[in-house]
């Protein structure tokens, strides 16, 4: 994976961003920059600087699964990689992200191991599909 | 109707009275009798319905004088929404107090792993080619010193990182407060609504204070209180896994 990737994460906790920006760091990750909200997110997006997004689901303002459906809309955006990392765990939202074009879903709490699972998991798609196409 | 009078006292007469004009085919008195019947009843309603209209005015002067009622809906109820949030924010400053730690404290343990492991190292190095130093206890101590405390200082550097995860309880917890804070909102706001209609006394809260923040998600599981919800991280899997993701 390349470590100068630059992730957006979104969240309306300031804590649960910060974990995920030292989780990021860890992976060797610096690039990490953090929006509170689908609204404030989407400027950071269509500035074109952003090459992962992870965000939350339940947020004031625009909410993630909002955002996701705005990121697919915007066709610059539209092949962004997109992790849901949230708290909600119903099944009828989980099979709505996945309509909505969501790339990978970590239920909170999560472990280091499963977040980085997915994020791998994700990236390797994208650079498999790359190749192909 | 009067606790007093029966049915039979109330009715009786007339309707003797009803009977006999019918047997007689007295029309004028039969429908006379039927109006008188019909008379008592809408009687009967009234009645009931003074009555239920004095309980009424009763409970709403109740109401309008029980202090309890304004107590919570002034003070009780927003103080319940001042003390959740600044759980709130207690629980947030803990975890950034600790994260600040964490940050400052992962380096240090992480430098003396690399110390203790570059140390171990040479000294084997050196060692191999000098018999003297090679036989000598004290060195080998500090050797498998070094090695134990590279290896030990890797396992902190390892726990600091899981400590770092654990606090995504502010998250969570943050999250299941805000949806009480929000309901605790709602009884408010009903609560200003009961008193302006009662007339009682007191300061309504504004529509704007007790406005409900948007909600688009149902917040963490919480046993016992939510349904169709997944088991689990590995549930999710499989479930995107029936959807192709």
């Amino acid at each position: 994976m390349s470590s100068d990737l630059r992730f957006l994460v979104v969240d309306d906790f300031s804590t649960m961003r910060r974990i995920i920006k030292n989780f990021l760091n860890d992976l060797g990750y610096a690039n990490v920059q953090e929006a509170d909200d689908g609204n404030t997110a989407l400027p950071i997006l269509k500035g074109g600087k952003i090459d992962f997004l992870i965000t939350d689901w339940n947020m004031p303002g625009m909410p993630g699964l909002d955002l996701l459906k705005a990121v697919r809309a915007d066709p610059a955006l539209a092949k962004l990689p997109v992790l849901l990392l949230t708290a909600e765990a119903k099944r009828e939202q989980i099979v709505e992200a996945a309509q909505a074009g969501v790339n990978g879903y970590v239920i909170k709490p999560f472990t280091a191991q499963i977040l980085k699972e997915k994020l791998e998991k994700i990236l390797q798609t994208r650079a498999a599909q790359a190749a192909a196409g | 109707m009067p606790a007093h009078e029966t049915l039979a006292d109330l009715y009786g007469p007339m309707l003797e009275r009803l009977n006999h004009a019918m047997l007689q085919d007295d029309s004028e008195t039969f429908h006379a009798t039927l109006e008188a019947i019909k008379d008592e009843r809408a009687d009967d309603v009234t009645r009931e319905l003074r009555v239920l209209a004095e309980t009424l005015h009763d409970a709403m002067l109740k109401f309008r004088h029980e202090f309890r009622i304004s107590d919570l809906a002034e003070r009780d109820v927003p103080d319940a929404r001042a003390r959740l949030n600044h759980v709130m924010t207690l629980t947030d400053e803990a975890a950034h107090k600790t994260m600040d730690l964490i940050e400052q404290c992962g380096p240090l343990a992480e430098r003396t792993t690399r110390g203790a492991a570059n140390l171990a190292e040479l000294m084997r190095d050196t060692r191999g080619g000098l018999k003297a130093i090679h036989e000598d206890p004290l060195l080998d101590r500090i050797h498998d010193y070094l090695t134990t405390a590279a290896d030990d200082c890797g396992k902190v550097r390892g726990n600091l990182a899981e400590v770092m995860l654990a606090q995504t309880y502010q998250d969570l917890t943050g999250q299941i407060i805000r949806g009480v804070v929000n309901l605790v909102g709602e009884v408010e706001r009903v609560l200003g609504e009961l008193m302006r209609m009662t007339g009682a006394r007191g300061r309504m809260p504004t529509a704007e204070q007790l406005a409900p923040r948007p909600n688009n998600g149902f917040g963490p599981v919480i046993p016992g209180v939510s349904t169709a919800t997944v088991q689990g991280q590995a549930d999710i899997d499989d479930l995107m896994a029936g959807l192709g993701i």
